[in-house]
């Protein structure tokens, strides 16, 4: 009888809503696609979109743009699968995205901007330094760094956000070979 | 005999099955509730702040100055509450160049429309937003084709809700020509009409 309570317990309670957890905040093969640590919301900001996206976005208290005009990428974690953290530094190295406007931002895991003398939180089309053959290369670190830098503070888990506007009106080929760039840590503390 | 521990034998199928539809439900209700439930949504933040059918450039992003989560620095937004209990709302605006949008949301963040600006775009828009139910033709457009009525008139799911015009920015030099243009979107009852 106690193994039955027990089970239905864990299946109906912890199962039920355990997988509407993950499904609202990480999503799923049915709401995202993922690009190595990147992942975008295939739905995100459209009359259309399902019930775990617009979970996903009014709990974290956003305001997507709608996925048929830009496509927003979000990386919580760096190519390694490791957890983005403030104590490490990252390299975000990878082609510069092919839309017509694009913006990277660094937050922390609530989705603030994280505070710093510079007054840098991103780096959009108009204001990265680009390197040969239109590379991106963004140092995400706490300390100052040479080229691009994105400064991370003391702010502990980080949140990196990718939008691309016109990803789709880029071009079937440039757009369809793009892919978001990699997120190399480089060391700890 | 068996290796299944005589626990794990004494659970019935029954209760495994009632267990699944009963979780399944839980998750269907539970994905259902978070939107209603979100009080840090965007739209209950704007909800507190903004005046109703004004039109509000919201300031810049930056660090303890958000006015959304997850905001940068690289756009602009100006957003009207509207409230079309009282009369249709007019939202004029202008979207001066590519990666400028208009949507319309709904208080619980549905995006029922967008628009996104075009070179080929006369600068300046004048929507109409009617309650659900009254979108009306004017003898003005009879002949004229079905588009171009939905184009100048949306009927919005519900009374309430929001416009929001969003602005890449794209450098801080273009921040002055950014911020007066979003200064320059109306959004009001329509008197008379």
């Amino acid at each position: 009888m106690l193994a039955n309570v027990l089970v239905f317990v864990m299946i109906a309670v912890v199962g039920g809503l355990g997988s509407s957890w993950y499904m609202i905040e990480r999503g799923s093969a049915l709401t995202t696609r993922s690009f190595g640590p990147w992942s975008a919301w295939v739905a995100a900001g459209r009359s259309d979109a399902d019930p775990y996206t617009r979970a996903h976005f009014m709990r974290r208290g956003m305001l997507p743009v709608s996925s048929a005009l830009a496509v927003t990428f979000e990386a919580v974690s760096d190519s390694d699968g490791q957890r983005l953290h403030s104590s490490c530094e990252y390299v975000v190295d990878g082609d510069e995205p092919p839309g017509r406007f694009w913006s990277l931002s660094v937050f922390d895991e609530n989705g603030g901007l994280i505070p710093n003398p510079a007054e840098r939180y991103s780096y959009n089309s108009a204001t990265l330094l680009k390197g040969a053959g239109g590379r991106m290369t963004v140092a995400i670190a706490r300390s100052a760094r040479p080229g691009n830098w994105l400064p991370t503070g003391g702010a502990g888990r980080l949140a990196l956000m990718l939008t691309v506007e016109e990803l789709r009106e880029a071009g079937e080929g440039q757009a369809g070979r793009w892919r978001p760039p990699q997120i190399r840590r480089v060391t700890c503390r | 005999m068996s290796m299944i521990p005589r626990w794990v034998r004494g659970i019935s199928l029954y209760t495994t099955v009632l267990a699944l539809v009963a979780g399944g439900i839980i998750h269907i209700m539970a994905t259902l509730v978070v939107p209603q439930l979100a009080k840090a949504s965007a739209f209950q933040r704007l909800t507190d702040s903004l005046p109703l059918n004004r039109m509000r450039m919201l300031p810049p992003s930056e660090a303890g100055g958000q006015p959304i989560p997850f905001l940068g620095p690289d756009v602009r937004l100006a957003i009207c509450r509207y409230d079309v209990s009282d009369g249709a709302v007019a939202v004029t605006f202008a979207l001066p160049d590519k990666g400028w949008t208009f949507g319309a949301y709904t208080n619980h963040g549905d995006n029922f429309y967008v628009l996104p600006a075009q070179e080929q775009r006369a600068s300046d828009i004048t929507l109409t937003l009617v309650a659900p139910g009254e979108r009306s033709f004017s003898l003005l457009t009879l002949g004229r084709p079905q588009a171009v009525l939905s184009i100048s008139q949306i009927e919005v799911p519900e009374t309430t809700g929001f416009v929001v015009i969003r602005a890449p920015v794209r450098g801080r030099a273009f921040a002055g020509e950014i911020e007066a243009v979003l200064r320059r979107a109306q959004c009001a009852v329509r008197r008379g009409g």
